[in-house]
């Protein structure tokens, strides 16, 4: 967030009126607040970004399912798609949530809110269902 | 749910996968980016590079190929075998690894894996063992290639590395690699019960059973082999169907 300010694009960023899309990291840069270096962050999403707790091993490593989808970024998908997830921190669920995954508890793996879309998972390594999403992102 | 993850690792030398391989449909069974990509549609849920090159030229190989497999593999990849600082790192995440694996380079300087893991993300430095059983019962750690000993237990120098920033663990018991006789299950629990972080078990791997015991019994997050994959002994979605079979949560 730190370099996002200096070079004033946060501003810029959240003026932006084409489709933008955050993944892992730049989804969690476009929620409210994050407990990592207790960070206000770019707030299109008014969702906050907690650490893993419990008895876990973080970072979550490896394939998991996204559920419960809605919107055109899914489309064509099923159910419930795996995808790729590396993170130690994750978004609350929220009104912008528009995937869940389940890791000690459900959280927030995908987020929209106008022409803003987040996925926590990485959709660039995420076999066939990764790049269908990213072909669903570039035809919104 | 978090699956349980299979992972072909590939050996390479000047650029080509060694070992050889039994793919029929493969134009160039010494093509590390044609295999790699067998694997991927296959449903191997990453993929591990060992660069076993010992020549001064390995460095421009590697990248060169880390940079065609990150072009045309669309599964998560990590890249081992003679890393040994930041700056190596550096160059091979740009071409687009995901993650590196350290070995002997951390271990005779344990300093390096809180500079990898500060400067690009405990997520993507893998802490490589080489480990063996020794008579006293006790594993021990293993250096270069397995030719040098060490007094370090395993577990130890495990649990420092995790202290000092490693995101995960790939553990290769040298009593079992090579065997096909099964994971070393003992070990692998230890580790896996008491870090914080994934351990990815390796070495043993010979039946579809063992891969199901190393997961339910030692609680691995993930296995690694390399030669029943390459010449067909074990078919990644054969071994996904079994493990499913037997409640083992996959990715089909």
């Amino acid at each position: 967030m730190r370099y996002l300010r200096e070079r004033k694009l946060d501003q810029m960023i959240k003026e932006l009126k084409q489709p933008v899309l955050g993944i892992c990291l730049g989804m969690q840069l476009l929620c409210k607040h994050t407990e990592e270096g207790d960070t206000e962050c770019l707030g299109v999403f008014d969702n906050n970004v907690r650490k893993f707790t419990g008895n876990l091993k973080v970072p979550q490593v490896g394939w998991n399912t996204a559920t419960q989808l809605s919107g055109s970024l899914f489309e064509g998908l099923g159910n419930d798609p795996w995808f790729y997830f590396v993170h130690s921190y994750y978004a609350s669920l929220g009104d912008n949530t528009i995937a869940r995954t389940d890791y000690g508890g459900m959280f927030s793996s995908a987020l929209s809110n106008d022409n803003f879309y987040g996925v926590q998972f990485h959709p660039e390594k995420s076999a066939e269902a990764g790049e269908k999403l990213l072909r669903n992102f570039l035809s919104i | 749910m978090l699956t349980k993850r299979i992972i072909p690792c590939l050996d390479i030398k000047d650029g080509r996968t060694v070992k050889g391989t039994n793919f029929v449909q493969l134009r160039d069974a010494g093509d590390p980016v044609e295999l790699a990509s067998v694997y991927a549609k296959e449903g191997a849920d990453e993929l591990v590079f060992l660069d076993i090159t010992a020549t001064h030229e390995r460095r421009k190989t590697l990248v060169e190929l880390v940079n065609r497999v990150a072009h045309q593999v669309n599964i998560p990849f990590t890249v081992g075998g003679g890393i040994g600082s930041v700056a190596d790192v550096s160059v091979l995440l740009d071409n687009g690894a995901d993650k590196i694996s350290v070995n002997s380079a951390a271990f005779k300087r344990p300093e390096l894996v809180n500079e990898l893991a500060g400067e690009f993300g405990s997520q993507c430095v893998v802490l490589a063992i080489d480990t063996k059983k020794e008579e006293d019962g006790e594993w021990y750690v293993y250096l270069n290639g397995g030719r040098i000993k060490t007094d370090r237990r395993c577990i130890d120098w495990a649990r420092e590395a995790v202290d000092r920033g490693a995101g995960e663990i790939l553990l290769t018991s040298m009593n079992h690699d090579g065997t096909k006789a099964g994971f070393a299950l003992d070990i692998t629990a230890a580790l896996s019960n008491t870090l914080s972080v994934p351990v990815i078990a390796s070495g043993g791997g010979g039946r579809p059973e063992h891969f199901e015991e190393v997961f339910r019994i030692a609680g691995a997050d993930a296995a690694l082999a390399a030669s029943i994959f390459h010449f067909r002994e074990i078919g990644i979605p054969d071994l996904k169907r079994y493990l499913s079979q037997y409640q083992i949560k996959v990715r089909l």
